[in-house]
């Protein structure tokens, strides 16, 4: 893992368009730019073209930035300058979905390294509602969902990311965990175990609680 | 669980939304870490970034960027130039002058008289319209025909129509046979 001060050198030497030292932060920051692109539109392509954008976009915004300041909440800016407006260009495949069994296998190969077959198959059951509930959300709320959730910024740094305030950012991120936690109420309640589709009366929290 | 709505949880006390909000958190925190966790972006990614940099490096495509420029800087100062106040102002006199010097005769008529438009929106008859109305008034009294038409008929003509010809030794009216007007 790279520590800090060789981080600063790196950006630095970025600062001066050196294309080695840039293709050493694409190789360093491009995973987690791409995971946001596609957390934030839910669309494999997009976060492809999103991504080759924003290290586009960085390279000439380099001269700019000041290596001395913290360099996450600068690059999640570009992220979500660069996906919010390819979802405006975009509108065609906005909400297409991803291919979801290759999902849910992921959601069996959870944190717990040995969870029984009846708990993988809920906690699957569960990613995939919370997966497809992401999905109804409008972006505006899963920017600041995958900023907070996803990249574990702090409400400071989401606020430099976001060009607002730290209050605004709090206020955001409420409306975003409750436009969620409605969308968790109506997500289904046909194809979810019984504890799913009793979520809408209360018993989500308890199935919560005992996570 | 649904916060804030009223409709699952009414009776909800802030700390048990808080708790519900946490756990929330924790659960987006799962279910993103679990599919990071297969998430493989495309191998070829840096080569396609290195290529788009070479290519928005490249000199012809500089060359590009600078005659786009050049266009749209041009393009900005003229837009200035038209749409700025004192362009418009100017503009718009010139306009004023324009429609001044080129006066429009209009369709109607008052009388005899010719109308003409001004570009202050005045009507007013031409001096040649009352030379007309006033040869007619002497073509009545002569028992000739009076003008038809509204035309600016040139001096010579209107005086010809009252009986002053050019030959006519100054100060001395045509006769034929009927006494001078007074």
């Amino acid at each position: 893992m790279t520590d800090a001060s060789d981080l600063i050198a790196l950006y630095w030497r970025c600062r001066t368009q050196d294309r080695a030292a840039f293709a050493e932060l694409f190789q360093q920051y491009h995973r987690r730019v791409f995971t946001s692109a596609l957390y934030i539109t839910h669309r494999a392509d997009a976060a492809e073209e999103i991504a080759q954008l924003v290290f586009i976009e960085l390279f000439s915004a380099f001269r700019r930035f000041d290596p001395e300041r913290p360099f996450l909440p600068w690059l999640y800016r570009i992220v979500h300058d660069v996906s919010m407006d390819y979802l405006r260009r975009d509108r065609r495949g906005a909400h297409l979905p991803l291919p979801t069994t290759e999902w849910r296998l992921d959601a069996l190969l959870g944190a717990d390294p040995d969870p029984g077959p009846a708990e993988r198959a809920e906690r699957a059951e569960l990613q995939e509602m919370i997966w497809r509930a992401l999905e109804r959300l409008p972006a505006q709320h899963r920017v600041v969902l995958v900023l907070r959730h996803y990249s574990q910024l702090t409400e400071a740094e989401m606020a430099e990311a976001l060009r607002c305030r730290p209050g605004t950012v709090k206020s955001r991120l409420h409306r975003a965990h409750r436009a969620l936690a409605e969308e968790l109420g109506e997500c289904r309640p046909a194809a979810a175990p019984a504890w799913v589709g009793d979520a809408v009366t209360g018993r989500l929290r308890v199935a919560l609680a005992e996570r | 669980m649904r916060q804030g709505t009223g409709s699952t949880c009414p009776g909800q006390d802030p700390s048990g939304r808080r708790a519900d909000e946490a756990r929330l958190s924790l659960l987006l925190e799962r279910t993103y870490a679990a599919r990071e966790a297969r998430i493989t972006p495309a191998d070829d990614a840096l080569a396609k970034l290195n290529a788009a940099l070479d290519a928005i490096g490249s000199p012809s495509r500089r060359r590009v960027d600078h005659r786009r420029l050049f266009g749209a800087c041009a393009l900005a100062v003229l837009l200035l130039v038209l749409l700025s106040p004192v362009a418009r102002s100017e503009f718009s006199a010139s306009t004023r002058n324009a429609a001044r010097s080129v006066v429009m005769p209009m369709n109607g008529t008052v009388g005899d008289g010719v109308i003409t438009g001004t570009a202050n929106g005045r009507a007013a008859i031409s001096p040649v319209a009352i030379a007309v109305r006033a040869a007619d008034h002497t073509s009545a009294a002569n028992g000739t025909a009076p003008m038809t038409g509204v035309s600016e008929t040139p001096l010579r003509d209107l005086l010809a129509r009252a009986g002053i010809h050019a030959s006519d030794p100054p100060g001395v009216p045509s006769t034929d046979g009927h006494p001078p007007q007074h």
